[in-house]
């Protein structure tokens, strides 16, 4: 046996021929294959190149979607977190309004530090700067704020211990991590942004 | 001994041509495929033609003569709907050969053998071609040898073309056809 024939056809080989021969009575066409007839009910609407980008545009939707989220509650999450962190400035520093039988509500200040009967401020020029928070954890409110929530009707004289707030490792840890993540997430948010300016611009263009 | 040895040489030293004109022959379908999902008719008959001989191969190779055309004519009409799914579009033979052969396995699948009655056989017989009777002593082989065969003696491939369109190595190619070759023999030398 030619194994040459047998590999590309190079060469004779009698036998191989023969069988060729002999087989090719099953091959479909000696010269063209049969036309392929293709219904339209058969086929599936053509995919167009867009369909390929779907997934990738999805993707990038979501996470465009999520980062404005985390931008939009951001500032919220961030001015809660202030609130318990007196230091602020004196136009946007909340003031506390308690009434003789309401509870405490939070209100504007107009800097004008005005207290009338039964309301108790928090005057804005009294707080110096946010207070350092050290590793040990122990944060302790300004003197005088201890003292005007202790007056606040209804409510019972807190000891010096109980004044102070503490924050576990892991509590300030969190802190820590929610910040950092803010601070990637608006990173990111400002990427896809220029991103989108870009991909906007090519498409007029 | 000596015709394995002849073989080894051959493929050491025909190796480089074999891997260029492969390579040209993939890029071109390659691009019939980008040609194609742009919505160029032309080029999908054109892949048709190109890979029609592969895709009857195997089908014939696995379900029987009556059904073959249609079977392939489903092969084509699935790779056609599934193009976007084609990742590598330079595997695009052996990606519809895996098709062909899936199809081949759900047609048996869905439709049984039935058991051929006394008379009916002893007509076949009697009709039986010798073509018939070396499609039978084909058939009769393992699978991958029998496809190969198939492949290069009734829709005439070469060696290097079934390597190409299928995936498979050159030295696997030789080897099933040597070994199929052999074994058909030895099995046509019984018959007679």
């Amino acid at each position: 046996m030619n194994e040459n024939y047998l590999w590309d056809k190079t060469g004779r080989d009698p036998e191989i021929e023969k069988l060729e021969s002999e087989l090719a009575a099953f091959r479909p066409g000696t010269t063209a294959p049969p036309a392929l007839r293709i219904d339209a009910d058969l086929l599936e609407k053509p995919t167009s190149s867009s369909r390929i980008w779907i997934r990738p545009a999805l993707s990038f939707g979501i996470v465009g979607a999520a980062c404005i989220a985390a931008i939009v509650f951001a500032p919220g999450i961030i001015q809660s977190v202030r609130v318990n962190y007196p230091g602020q400035t004196e136009k946007t520093a909340p003031v506390l309004i308690a009434k003789n039988d309401d509870e405490p509500k939070m209100a504007r200040s107009d800097n004008q530090g005005t207290a009338t009967k039964g309301e108790v401020t928090l005057e804005p020029e009294k707080i110096t700067r946010a207070p350092k928070i050290k590793s040990s954890e122990s944060y302790r409110l300004p003197h005088k704020i201890v003292r005007r929530i202790d007056r606040m009707p209804g409510k019972p004289r807190r000891n010096k211990k109980q004044e102070k707030l503490k924050l576990t490792p892991e509590e300030k840890h969190a802190f820590d991590q929610l910040m950092l993540g803010l601070s990637i997430t608006s990173a990111n948010l400002k990427i896809v942004n220029d991103k989108v300016q870009g991909t906007r611009e090519s498409r007029k263009e | 001994m000596g015709d394995s040895k002849t073989i080894t040489n051959l493929f050491f030293l025909g190796r480089r041509d074999e891997k260029r004109a492969s390579t040209a022959a993939v890029s071109e379908e390659a691009r019939l495929i980008d040609r194609i999902r742009e919505g160029d008719e032309n080029a999908f008959n054109e892949l048709y033609r190109r890979l029609s001989p592969l895709v009857h191969g195997i089908v014939f190779s696995r379900v029987p003569p009556d059904e073959v055309e249609d079977i392939v004519q489903e092969v084509f009409i699935l790779a056609f709907n599934g193009l976007h799914k084609l990742q590598n579009k330079n595997a695009v033979g052996p990606w519809i050969a895996s098709i062909a052969r899936n199809r081949a396995v759900e047609y048996f699948r869905r439709n049984k053998p039935t058991e051929e009655l006394p008379e009916s056989l002893a007509q076949r017989k009697s009709a039986q071609t010798e073509a018939q009777e070396i499609l039978d002593a084909i058939m009769e082989l393992p699978d991958a040898y029998k496809e190969t065969l198939v492949l290069r003696l009734v829709e005439g491939l070469t060696g290097p073309e079934i390597a190409d369109k299928t995936g498979l190595t050159h030295a696997s190619v030789r080897v099933n056809l040597h070994r199929g070759m052999k074994m058909l023999r030895s099995k046509l030398e019984i018959k007679r």
